[in-house]
């Protein structure tokens, strides 16, 4: 099969062809061999049928000739009167003159009686008593005359035996006639055949050969001599047996009368000859042949030449409308199924040129407005920052999209769509680029503007967008959110575009102006914030976090109560980074969580270590608005502390007022069980945010954490202190305890502990430190105690 | 060997006044075919006894481009004329050991009669005619007959072979195989009833010349 495809086309139909003339030929070649073969041994046959017609007919004239003559020699009155007269030399000589008359080879006459009366030439001692002649003189007598063919001396001799019947004389001539070479002759010229005489002693012996074998040479006399010994039948005089050997066509022709046939004439074909011949044409045969094969191979070439080059030139033409090329179709002189390829190519091509234009219209177009689409128009775009032009760029969002298709259906949003697309098209300048992008969302490329001429085509777009419409005898109206981007200097390529449009879009929703516009250096924060989540899993995986402690102080006597754990962050590129920053970050991407376990459990080591260490500190922790959602923090708080050694009521959870207030049911639920821990609960940041006081009334917090903004300058502000005042009598009221963070000076502590304050933090008495530094921080706190405790003294 | 008995002229003689002064004894002979069982005409009986026959003429007349009669019986002595009756010339011989003789072409008479001096059967052609064969036997004896159409043959038989008990006989037919001599029998007589006896006979032959068969064939080539 591989080699099947190698070869191809073309090698298929010659090879193809030329089996296909190879098995013709050759069939009818080797038929027409077979055919000559058989003809060349029928016509054998036939010649040496007709030689034996003809041998026998011969024969048989030759025989009747010689009764003829004989009949003339037995009525001639000179040779009977010598026979009569009883003198033997009279009647010898005589028989010895008509003898030679007749060409006998001898001659005997024998009276009735069977003595001899007569005898010429020597006959054969004994030839009276042969069986032959008595069979002979017995036919004779009954029918006149009668002739065998007997061997005699290994020659072939034809006795003939006449009556002689004259009156007053009754004998029998004996005549015998050699069978020579003179007969076959004649019969070899008559037949074409060869002619040879072979006789055999016994019924089962091999044949000799009588008289010379001509050139033969003995093997091949040998070989003959066995020929057709097996072969006779019945010994009918007709029967001729037939036969073939290795070199000769051979037929039998029996010359005497006995059942085996004791004398033979061997009629030859000589196969060598013929066999010659036949050689001879085989060899033409296949000669013919292999030319008829040269002949088919060539023509199979030529044909698939002319067949296979129209359809290598389709084939290349099929390859460059594949490759996207457009070429011309290639000229294709023979008619039929290729001219109909290349057409069905050519229309194959147009089509496929119309269905990229579908594709690409479709890939570069918003298939319900027809406008180009975010890919086009970022074209254009990519297109405008390699010419180097400057453009004002637009983005435009219809606020309420979604609602719209909520509410009214999709079909009714595509005709918003197709109306807002519409009258974008009249608002902006002629030559502005409009696509829609997605959503709700379009984008206008337009010139470059600034100032007021900016403001005036915005507001121009969003007065004709914004402008009541009538859909399907709906009237309404949109909100839209428009943004701008001055390019190139806002953006240098459409990554930025994209993403400070994102951006951009994202501002508007909080600045709420009718077009807002891109403010340099967004961008940059923003991929800040995006390196700082990155970063933020690797290093709480990788301990990249330090843990801060801030001790908290009993305001009473100025001892250490707790120590609020803070964490910090220096990242290797960026530095030292802010713990609001990347909490908030951190709260943004969902890996609160995993900060908030990874603090726990972080605070619940250094702990024991310090309780290991004698040092029996309780510990504050700061959670997370979204923690308070997780149902699993309780867990985690319990399993973080499960090797806790103090009360449970030394470890502080810190709640920011505005997390409780986001979703006050689960946050309640939370810090419920929570609180069922044992744990401390405390409201962080206590006074920035909207708390409702019926809502802190029912929280299951212990204690309230005044916001440091009210404490930093508290002995400076009497705002602050008035504030301060109220809300630690108010939680005092409702049970609580206060903390104070932010004390940053004497007075402020002197203050706080005069209106009752339970615990301070800040500046003050101690930054926050290293867990490793903690012990040195608390010897300084020690010496800081007098202090704090005097100050009371002082300042009352 | 023919075994002709000799054949005493005397008895020959006596024979007839025997045949009127006693009461004639009668020899019948009836001869059939041996293969076909047919009574067979123009054979001769021969009776070998004493009665001798005395010489005489005869003719053997050629007419026709026959002879005439084909058999002829004549006593030894008896000289035969052969006289020529046809247009054409005659060459009539015979190497017959009872008598050659040649009497090249003549027409009308030849000079002088053949004397048969031998008995025996002389058989008799024509050199130019092969188709002319006569017999003639030469006998001592009296008493021949010549049988009938029906193969019967009547001889009277002179009274003193009334007794004789045996009686030798010799029979000669054309168509015998060897016609060239008779056959001897020997029968009881007398006999009331007639004598059967039967020949082997040699069949009729149709064709006029013994190659006409070879000849027969070559036409039909």
């Amino acid at each position: 099969m591989d080699i099947a495809n190698h070869i191809g086309f073309r090698g298929r139909l010659v090879s193809a062809m030329v089996a296909l003339v190879a098995v013709v030929s050759l069939s009818i070649g080797a038929l027409l061999m077979l055919y000559l073969f058989e003809d060349e041994q029928s016509r054998a046959m036939e010649q040496l049928s007709l030689g034996e017609r003809v041998a026998e007919e011969i024969l048989q004239r030759r025989t009747s000739l010689i009764f003829s003559r004989l009949d003339v020699v037995v009525r001639d009155f000179g040779f009977l009167s010598a026979l009569a007269s009883r003198d033997r030399l009279t009647a010898d000589s005589a028989l010895e003159n008509q003898s030679r008359r007749v060409g006998a080879r001898f001659a005997v006459i024998l009276d009735s009686n069977g003595r001899t009366l007569a005898a010429a030439d020597n006959p054969p001692p004994g030839l009276e008593e042969r069986a032959e002649t008595l069979n002979l003189l017995t036919e004779a007598r009954a029918s006149g005359f009668a002739s065998q063919v007997a061997v005699i001396n290994d020659q072939a001799i034809e006795l003939v035996t006449i009556q002689v019947e004259a009156p007053g004389l009754r004998a029998q001539l004996i005549a015998g006639f050699e069978l020579g070479k003179e007969v076959a002759d004649i019969i070899e010229r008559l037949s074409g055949t060869e002619v040879l005489y072979r006789a055999r002693t016994e019924n089962a012996g091999r044949f000799r050969f009588l008289a010379e074998g001509g050139d033969m040479s003995d093997e091949r006399l040998s070989e003959l001599a066995s020929e057709s010994t097996g072969n006779q039948s019945t010994g009918n005089q007709n029967t001729a047996s037939l036969g073939t050997s290795a070199h000769y066509f051979t037929r039998v022709v029996a010359l005497s009368n006995e059942a085996d046939a004791r004398l033979q004439l061997l009629l030859l074909i000589n196969r060598d000859a013929s066999l010659n011949a036949y050689f001879q044409r085989a060899i033409e045969i296949l000669l013919l042949i292999s030319i008829v094969l040269v002949l088919a191979a060539l023509i199979a070439l030529i044909v698939a030449r002319s067949l296979g080059k129209p359809v290598l030139s389709l084939a290349q033409y099929a390859k460059a409308i594949g490759d996207g090329e457009s070429p011309e179709p290639p000229p294709v002189r023979v008619g039929g199924e290729l001219a109909e390829l290349r057409h069905a190519l050519g229309d194959m091509l147009g089509k496929l040129k119309d269905r990229e234009e579908q594709i690409r219209y479709a890939a570069s177009h918003d298939e319900i407005t027809g406008l180009p689409n975010a890919h086009a128009f970022l074209n254009s775009v990519r297109e405008g920052f390699r010419n180097g032009q400057a453009y004002r760029l637009f983005g435009l969002r219809i606020s309420d999209l979604s609602n719209i298709n909520d509410t009214l259906g999709l079909a009714f949003g595509d005709q918003v769509l197709r109306a807002v697309a519409d009258r974008l098209k009249h608002g902006l300048p002629d030559h502005a680029e409009l696509a829609r992008t997605g959503g709700g969302e379009f984008l206008m490329l337009a010139d470059a503007c600034t100032g007021e001429e900016l403001g005036a085509l915005a507001n121009q777009i969003l007065d004709a967008v914004q402008a009541p419409m009538q859909i399907s005898n709906t009237p309404f109206s949109l909100r839209c959110t428009m943004v701008s981007l001055q390019l190139p200097e806002d953006a240098q390529d459409t990554d930025q575009v994209r993403r400070r449009l994102n951006l951009t879009f994202e501002l508007a929703q909080t600045t709420r102006q009718r077009v807002t516009h891109y403010q340099p250096g967004r961008d940059e924060d923003h991929l800040r914030e995006l390196q700082i989540i990155s970063d933020l899993t690797g290093a709480i995986a990788n301990m990249g976090l330090h843990m801060n402690y801030q001790p908290k102080l009993a305001m009473a006597d100025g001892s250490l109560r707790q120590v609020e754990a803070l964490v910090r962050w220096i990242h290797p590129e960026l530095g030292f980074i802010s713990p609001e920053e990347f909490i908030f970050l951190a709260e943004q991407s969902g890996q609160i969580t995993d900060l908030t376990r990874h603090i726990l459990r972080r605070v619940a080591e250094d702990a024991s270590q310090w309780h290991a260490s004698g040092l029996k500190i309780g510990v504050a922790i700061n959670l997370s608005a979204l923690d308070l959602a997780r149902p699993e923090l309780i867990d985690e708080v319990a399993d973080a502390f499960s090797d806790w050694q103090l009360p449970m009521s030394d470890i502080t959870l810190e709640v920011t007022e505005s997390a409780l207030m986001d979703d006050p049911k689960t946050a309640l639920e939370t810090l419920g069980r929570l609180r069922k821990l044992g744990v401390t609960l405390s409201v962080d940041d206590f006074g920035t945010g909207y708390s409702s006081l019926s809502q802190l009334r029912k929280l299951p917090v212990q204690e309230l954490k005044i916001d440091k903004s009210f404490v930093l300058k508290l002995n400076s502000e009497p705002q602050d202190q008035l504030i301060v005042k109220s809300t630690i009598d108010m939680a005092h009221g409702l049970g609580l305890k206060i903390v104070a963070e932010g004390i940053e000076n004497h007075e402020t502590w002197h203050i706080l502990k005069n209106w009752g304050c339970e615990t301070g933090q800040g500046f003050y008495m101690s930054r926050p430190v290293a867990p490793a530094d903690l012990p040195a921080t608390l010897k300084a706190l020690q010496q800081l105690r007098p202090e704090l405790e005097n100050s009371r003294e002082t300042s009352s | 060997m023919l075994m002709l008995k000799n054949w005493i002229i005397p008895l020959v003689l006596a024979a007839f006044p025997v045949s009127l002064a006693a009461e004639p004894v009668v020899l019948s002979v009836r001869i059939t075919d041996n293969s076909t069982g047919e009574p067979v005409g123009d054979a001769r009986v021969i009776v070998n006894h004493g009665a001798a026959a005395k010489p005489s003429s005869a003719d053997m007349v050629q007419e026709n481009r026959q002879f005439r009669p084909k058999s002829l019986v004549v006593a030894r002595g008896s000289e035969v004329n052969f006289p020529n009756r046809d247009t054409t010339q005659h060459h009539v011989y015979s190497f017959s050991p009872a008598k050659v003789f040649n009497l090249e072409l003549f027409a009308d008479q030849p000079e002088a009669p053949i004397l048969f001096d031998k008995t025996g059967v002389v058989e008799i052609g024509c050199n130019i005619h092969d188709q002319m064969q006569a017999f003639i036997l030469v006998t001592d004896s009296a008493l021949t007959a010549r049988t009938d159409g029906s193969g019967m043959a009547t001889i009277s038989m002179p009274a003193d072979t009334a007794n004789s008990g045996e009686l030798s006989l010799s029979l000669w037919h054309q168509r015998l195989s060897n016609p060239a001599r008779a056959l001897d029998f020997t029968i009881s007589f007398p006999a009331s009833d007639p004598v059967e006896l039967m020949l082997d006979l040699a069949p009729e032959r149709k064709e006029t010349g013994r190659l006409d068969g070879l000849q027969k064939r070559y036409r039909d080539l």
